[in-house]
């Protein structure tokens, strides 16, 4: 039996945490269908022409973002709790094990479970209005919009998850305020390392590594980087690593004080 | 079983709670860890649970440290929190998940402790009283079978009979390779069910004796007369003076837990000599 993982025990633990939880995790489930159908329906009432594949990512990504770090966030809610925690630290399990069963759920099942109600909210909907001749199609997101998703899902999910070990409760607000105020500053410092390096004058600064857009003698350049969306998938990753493993060993250090 | 070695511990690395805090709980004991309200009591259980870490030292339960949360630790000792935590399950629900972590659990003698503490066993635990919840997770910690058992002020929530109860069932509960600890602030809860007193006060452990030792070198009682008695500490009562007086005589006397809590926590180094003498250590 490993010292740090055992799939037997994993499963067990999986087991227990969806018995004392699945009201929650089902009454969540609803509320998303809700939002979809509600949200979904007045969108459609207002649209003028059937809603094309560039809407339906945009609103498949932009809940699936939202919805996930919002799940995500609340996932760990018992360490916040001194009575909960207690119980959780004190569970013969690995700290991995509870780890990993907060990781499934709100990655791996909630993608699995997200992307079944989107789409059968979506094909809900296309039977809900018509636009006279012009025939409404659900599309599927392309290669390149799913690699786009993962990577961003990955990141914030992993920004989520510590923020769900690192804060005691607002888990949330908390997060997402630390998380637009550490964009900002990196925005910032980007803006000030470039212009200290160049002297140019940018007009826009994006994260380190994307593209940027500067003034020089009256001419505008746009300098793109073809690699830049690459270096952006990997270093995100890296960094969703690095937060995933940093929100296990916050777990391994909590205590219930 | 539980060696407790040089342990301190501070809030925040600079509110010290405890201070070289040296222990040795064996098996078959039921010790009463009593102190006064923010005497860090809950604070030691949750270091030998492991659910807190030492500033300096160590806790360890067979040998293995508890801050480690190891598996193995964590299927030997169980920790009732002062404030529960229970699940929108029922006591069988709760166990059908719940149990199987624990190698030696045993379902009959849930079931049993659950009739005894008149618990109903399908209802929802989370719509049980406060009371009823703190005894179904009683029941299952005893079930547990861990060689070690933490409560922290079991006994609150409580009403007087099931703190009745409580006592009968943890007096049979204890066996020879099962160490218990129990905290309370209300001493009168412990009464005739520990054999180990331990005090905490001013951030040490100030008294670790048993409790027949105590009755072998101490004399309780209510005296209208005190003279020829060695009194070591006495309080005024409509009854008398109620005392505690060093025993040279062998008579036996009742011990009154809260009266000599009472003499410990106001100052007493003629007391404390006391109990250090013979083989009692501090």
């Amino acid at each position: 039996m490993s010292k740090y993982f055992f799939f037997q025990r994993f499963l067990r633990l999986l087991i227990k945490h969806s018995a004392e939880h699945y009201r929650t995790y089902l009454m969540s489930t609803a509320v998303l269908v809700g939002v979809m159908l509600f949200g979904g329906g007045f969108l459609f009432v207002l649209m003028p022409d059937p809603p094309d594949a560039g809407f339906q990512n945009v609103c498949f990504v932009m809940l699936l973002l939202l919805s996930g770090t919002m799940f995500t966030s609340t996932i760990f809610s018992d360490f916040g709790e001194k009575n909960k925690a207690s119980a959780v630290i004190i569970l013969p399990a690995t700290t991995l094990e509870k780890f990993l069963v907060g990781w499934l759920y709100s990655y791996v099942l909630f993608i699995l479970v997200y992307t079944l109600v989107f789409f059968t909210a979506l094909y809900g909907l296309a039977n809900f209005r018509t636009w006279g001749n012009r025939a409404f199609m659900i599309s599927s997101p392309g290669r390149d919009v799913l690699i786009a998703v993962f990577t961003l899902y990955s990141f914030l999910h992993a920004v989520a998850l510590f923020g769900a070990m690192a804060f005691k409760r607002l888990h949330f607000i908390k997060t997402a305020f630390l998380f637009f105020l550490a964009y900002a500053v990196l925005l910032l410092l980007n803006y000030l390392f470039l212009h200290q390096l160049t002297g140019a004058q940018f007009v826009h600064v994006d994260v380190p590594f994307a593209g940027l857009s500067l003034m020089s003698d009256g001419r505008y350049y746009v300098v793109e980087n073809a690699s830049s969306a690459t270096v952006v998938v990997v270093v995100s990753l890296v960094v969703s690593l690095l937060l995933w493993a940093s929100a296990y060993y916050k777990m391994k250090e909590k205590q219930v004080v | 079983m539980v060696k407790i070695d040089q342990l301190n511990f501070a809030y925040h690395g600079d509110r010290r709670v405890l201070r070289d805090i040296n222990l040795n709980l064996q098996p078959g004991h039921i010790y009463g860890l009593l102190g006064k309200n923010g005497s860090g009591k809950s604070t030691l259980l949750k270091c030998m649970a492991g659910l807190v870490f030492p500033t300096a030292g160590a806790c360890l339960l067979n040998g293995q440290n508890t801050a480690l949360r190891s598996v193995g630790v964590l299927q030997e000792l169980y920790f009732i929190p002062e404030d529960i935590y229970v699940p929108a399950l029922s006591p069988e629900q709760f166990v059908n998940n719940t149990a199987i972590f624990y190698p030696r659990f045993d379902w009959a003698q849930f079931v049993h402790f659950l009739q005894l503490l008149e618990v109903d066993p399908k209802r929802p635990m989370n719509k049980l009283s406060y009371g009823q919840q703190k005894k179904a997770m009683v029941a299952f910690g005893l079930a547990t079978g861990t060689r070690l058992l933490i409560m922290d002020e079991p006994t609150n929530g409580l009403d007087i009979p099931s703190k009745i109860q409580f006592r009968k069932l943890i007096a049979a509960a204890v066996s020879d390779d099962r160490c218990i600890v129990i905290s309370t602030h209300q001493v009168r809860d412990l009464d005739n069910l520990i054999d180990t007193l331990l005090l905490i006060d001013q951030e040490r452990v100030t008294v670790n004796v048993l409790v027949d030792e105590l009755s072998d070198k101490l004399i309780f009682g209510f005296f209208d007369d005190t003279t020829g008695l060695d009194v070591i500490y006495s309080e005024e009562t409509l009854k008398g003076h109620y005392v505690i007086a060093r025993n040279t005589t062998g008579k036996y006397s009742r011990t009154d837990l809260e009266l000599l809590f009472n003499a410990v926590v106001t100052g007493n180094p003629a007391l404390l000599e006391i109990l250090k003498e013979g083989g009692t250590h501090v």
